[in-house]
């Protein structure tokens, strides 16, 4: 079949089911509507979908970790931590990378050397060696919705195993896993797996079941957003059109508070009008703000202050989740103590901020922001649409050939890698270079204009150099290169 | 901003050697290298050193510059100069760089590892692309006509 952006009849999705569930033998145990059975007697709480609606009703902000281990008592262990002790709100399942890249079988010997010495091996939790009911042990021992988490080429058999087995979300998409985390793999393969996850989320949802999709776009590295945003916009519109229901819209922040306050009001206005554009009009969409993974200051005080700042982005622009980093990043896997430190540090920010309902929104600098930022994002969306001639699929497969659609530092060799970005004098990211995306005059001369300001307040001109500096700034502890 | 010139100066292969996919050192190098006129085969990352050595071949390739972040280096690219040889390159040039060695160590030490191994420049981390395409172009003969 064609990758192209339709709705998967029930035929062939099940066509397709059929050889998913043969690649690991615990595939076998899947029953999908007894798994929509045992959602429906799960108590709403641990629903991720029904979670976060709540938060957006009632205008409050969640916070949610990053959190997986490889044994079933060890991930109950961590979760259980993250609920009392950080008094998280949302809890995650972090997919290992040998599950990541369907290594069930390295997975599985893994697993049991962790399980010998008590000493964790794997870099998270392997959903699918842990079967059915190894998942439901953990959702059941928590009070808390547990959403899937991790970037990958081929989720299928993990959201299979991991959706029955009681997880109610998932974070990751087509383009993030596409960019950031394949060489070879073209990127309707990568799409047409993610076609089959999200309509295996549609079938959750025709039959009472919501499940809550976080798209993700791409990594930035001083990245100006319309590079997440517009990859963000494709994976909504991917996943709308299977049948996604709840949409999270993920923000990535990067330091400059215009720039990610003005990301945030973007994606939410832009998401909501290609949803409308298209159609989809059932579609529910919450926001959720992180900060980049990029080297983190060693010095854990210093990651205090980073999480309270990133903190108080999320919370000025009024999202539902924040996806908090953790102290011990920059050294090591986050230890459950790590994290449960840093979402007591993240969440004393939010309860002195949140109850003042601050608005800053209208300020002259985030509309500037704004102002541009939807521009480049219309310039690119218009221009991958009108190169799929409606479709967004074959569209954004034509604009990664032609360079519409690109990426600095992505794996894969599918892209021009001709993009990159710098920071202005105030650590906004910029383009330095603009490689082939379809901006007009004034989009160009805005970011010549900081550019400008920047090479003034460095008495030279920026390079490549720059741009290096500019990556290890907030390792070393400031927005800007310290000189 | 840094321009584009048309005329090809040297045809390279670039990538990153062995089971490591720290990315970014290398894609700001070809980056740079296009930039400057140079006709750039990426490997990307994940390569073996027959995929180097093929890559070179079938490009008619001047020079291999590998980027090597996982401090394994010494096990990864022992032997290259050979197969390049075997393969007739015996003139390509090589090039090294990024986290070559796991233990702190000398520069000079480990400049003169890679060295022996038959690759012809060796850098350190954080190298700026600037110094390594004015090495390049010293290597391949090519003249600055005074062009960026």
């Amino acid at each position: 079949m064609d990758v192209v952006n339709k709705k998967w009849s029930e035929d062939y999705f099940f066509q397709e089911r059929k050889k998913v569930l043969n690649m690991w033998p615990t595939g076998k145990e899947v029953n999908i509507d007894e798994a929509v059975e045992y959602h429906k007697n799960l108590p709403p709480v641990k629903n991720a979908a029904l979670k976060v609606l709540q938060a957006k009703e009632k205008g409050i902000t969640y916070l949610c970790p990053s959190s997986g281990s490889d044994t079933i008592a060890n991930h109950k262990e961590l979760l259980l931590h993250l609920q009392n002790e950080g008094k998280a709100d949302l809890l995650t399942t972090y997919i290992d990378s040998l599950t990541r890249n369907c290594r069930f079988e390295s997975a599985a010997q893994e697993l049991k050397k962790g399980q010998k010495t008590g000493k964790a091996v794997l870099n998270g939790f392997p959903v699918v060696v842990h079967g059915i009911n190894g998942n439901r042990e953990v959702i059941e021992a928590v009070d808390l919705p547990i959403l899937l988490f991790g970037p990958t080429p081929d989720a299928r058999l993990t959201h299979e195993i991991g959706l029955a087995g009681g997880h109610t979300g998932y974070s990751g998409g087509p383009l993030i896993s596409f960019w950031n985390y394949t060489k070879d793999i073209p990127v309707e393969k990568v799409i047409h797996n993610f076609q089959y996850i999200n309509r295996l989320m549609g079938y959750y949802e025709e039959n009472g079941i919501p499940i809550l999709y976080c798209v993700s776009g791409a990594m930035p590295s001083i990245s100006p957003p319309s590079l997440m945003i517009a990859p963000e916009i494709i994976e909504v519109l991917i996943a709308a059109e299977q049948g996604a229901k709840h949409i999270q819209l993920n923000n990535w922040l990067q330091g400059n508070i215009s720039q990610d306050i003005a990301y945030i009001l973007t994606f939410k206005k832009l998401a909501g009008e290609y949803l409308d554009k298209f159609g989809y009009h059932d579609v529910q969409t919450t926001t959720y703000s992180v900060s980049p993974t990029g080297r983190f200051p060693a010095n854990h005080d210093q990651v205090f202050g980073l999480i309270s700042y990133f903190t108080m982005i999320g919370i000025l622009a009024n999202v539902q989740v924040i996806g908090s980093r953790t102290i011990d990043e920059a050294h090591h896997i986050p230890t459950k103590e790590g994290t449960a430190a840093s979402f007591r540090c993240a969440k004393m920010f939010e309860n002195m901020l949140q109850p003042q309902h601050f608005d800053i929104l209208d300020n002259k600098d985030i509309k500037a922001e704004v102002y541009i930022l939807e521009k480049e994002v219309n310039s690119i969306l218009d221009k991958v649409i009108d190169m799929g001639e409606g479709d967004v699929i074959i569209g954004t497969q034509r604009a990664i050939k032609a360079g519409i659609l690109d990426q600095p530092y992505a794996t894969t060799q599918h892209v021009r890698g001709k993009v990159m970005g710098v920071k202005d004098s105030e650590g906004a990211a910029r383009f330095f270079d603009f490689g082939d995306l379809p901006f007009d005059k004034e989009i160009i001369a805005f970011h010549n204009d900081k550019i400008g300001e920047r090479e003034k307040q460095l008495g030279k001109k920026v390079g490549y150099e720059t741009v290096i500096y500019d990556m290890t700034a907030i390792s070393m502890g400031a927005l800007l290169p310290m000189s | 901003m840094m321009c584009g010139n048309n005329s090809v100066k040297g045809t390279l292969v670039t990538g990153v050697i062995g089971e490591d996919v720290h990315v970014t050192g290398i894609r700001i190098l070809e980056h740079a290298l296009r930039n400057a006129g140079f006709k750039v085969n990426s490997l990307g990352i994940h390569n073996t050193q027959d995929d180097f050595v093929n890559a070179a071949v079938e490009t008619d390739a001047d020079a291999i510059m590998i980027s090597s972040l996982a401090g394994h280096a010494t096990l990864l690219v022992e032997g290259l100069r050979e197969k390049c040889i075997e393969s007739g390159l015996e003139n390509i040039r090589l090039y090294l760089g990024g986290q070559l060695v796991i233990h702190a160590e000398e520069w000079e030490k480990t400049e003169k590892t890679f060295k022996d191994m038959g690759f012809d420049r060796v850098y350190q981390p954080f190298v700026l692309p600037e110094p390594v395409i004015a090495d390049l172009k010293k290597d391949l003969g090519i003249e600055d006509k005074g062009l960026k």
